[in-house]
């Protein structure tokens, strides 16, 4: 469903993002974790088709994002790690231009646009301005948004950060729930433990490379560390 | 075009709902103070050229020469401000909002982005 290959990216003399492999199965869960300044949001954003890679190929549900870019976003729906969104626009009126963007037909983007705001918790909220909201009711925003298309694949950068227990919860039983209908998930995270929770993979990268890949129990069989949790497992994988 | 037109959207939908967010009264106060300073100020330029020009138009023999060339030169400046203006403006959409990675992770291509970023810089640096 997702293919990375020889994936690099160079800022000037830097290099971000070093010869990545990774092959992501249909509806799988795929978690990203790293260091700050590991590569990870590059990574993100080189699916995203934001940037462009500086060698190798990302190809979404067999299209070449260099190719055929906007076929490719079509069937992706994006979630940033610092989503904007438009302060002056009602969260409906921000369904709208995404839906519009994404082709959605009139016929069924206010069914769906509701379906969606109702199970984030922000349909009563729907028609107030997106400045009234709090950074929790964004984020959950942006995933309604994200989401509305029916996306084949999901790339989430950090997306529980700001959210409450509650709709951590509520964000981690959709993902599973999307995942168990087929929809893949690549997702960045922080929270090692909603890594450890969700993930059917894992990556962790560290200067640009991707230096461990699989499940919890084969990250901590290659970490040496049979009985810790994923903390400790990646403080070991990272360590200079 | 349909794109493109649907990028310009979040900025006619931001205007109309800026504008119902504030209340009546508000909103006439300030387009009436607005209205009476434009208004002021265009009356005073007007004065001003008129006296000018009327007292170049008195100098005998090269009068009309003299009227030119001011014109000219407001011309030229007012151009020169307006490029300023457009560059300022381009740089500060094309390259600094805070929407871009938004919009480049949207399904659209970056011909239709800027098409609809340039309406917008043109609209801005203009006469907005």
């Amino acid at each position: 469903m997702i293919e990375l290959k020889d994936l690099s990216k160079r800022y000037g003399k830097t290099l971000a993002v070093d010869r990545l492999n990774l092959f992501l199965e249909r509806g799988e869960i795929f978690g990203f974790i790293g260091p700050n300044g590991a590569g990870k949001t590059t990574t993100i954003r080189m699916m995203g088709g934001i940037l462009a890679p500086t060698a190798g190929a990302i190809t979404i549900n067999g299209i070449s994002m260099t190719d055929h870019p906007e076929e490719a976003k079509k069937r992706i729906g994006f979630i940033p790690d610092r989503p904007y969104l438009y302060e002056k626009l009602t969260g409906m009126e921000f369904m709208r231009f995404s839906a519009d963007l994404y082709g959605v037909h009139d016929g069924i983007f206010v069914e769906k646009a509701q379906e969606l705001l109702r199970q984030f918790g922000l349909f009563e909220w729907s028609h107030d301005l997106i400045e009234a909201y709090s950074h929790g009711m964004k984020q959950r925003l942006i995933i309604s948004a994200a989401l509305l298309h029916e996306p084949l694949v999901l790339i989430v950068d950090e997306p529980m950060v700001g959210l409450d227990p509650a709709a951590i919860k509520m964000v981690k039983d959709i993902l599973k729930d999307l995942a168990r209908r087929g929809t893949t998930v690549f997702m960045s995270t922080h929270t090692l433990k909603v890594a450890e929770d969700l993930c059917d993979r894992i990556g962790v990268i560290h200067r640009g490379s991707l230096i461990a890949l699989g499940t919890t129990k084969e990250l901590k069989k290659a970490a040496r560390f049979q009985e810790a949790d994923l903390e400790a497992v990646f403080l070991r994988l990272t360590e200079e | 075009m349909h794109d493109v037109i649907t990028l310009l959207m979040p900025r006619f939908w931001s205007f109309r709902n800026g504008n119902a967010s504030q209340d009546s009264e508000s909103r006439t106060v300030r387009w009436f103070l607005f209205g009476a300073v434009g208004l002021l100020f265009w009356i005073g330029i007007f004065v001003v050229f008129f006296r000018v020009l009327t007292y170049f138009q008195g100098v005998e023999s090269f009068g009309d020469i003299l009227a030119h060339k001011l014109l000219s030169m407001v011309l030229i400046t007012f151009f020169a401000l307006l490029i300023f203006s457009g560059i300022i403006t381009s740089l500060s959409k094309f390259y600094l909002s805070r929407d871009l990675i938004l919009v480049h992770a949207m399904p659209v291509s970056a011909s239709r982005i800027f098409l609809a970023r340039w309406l917008e810089s043109t609209m801005d640096s203009s006469w907005w």
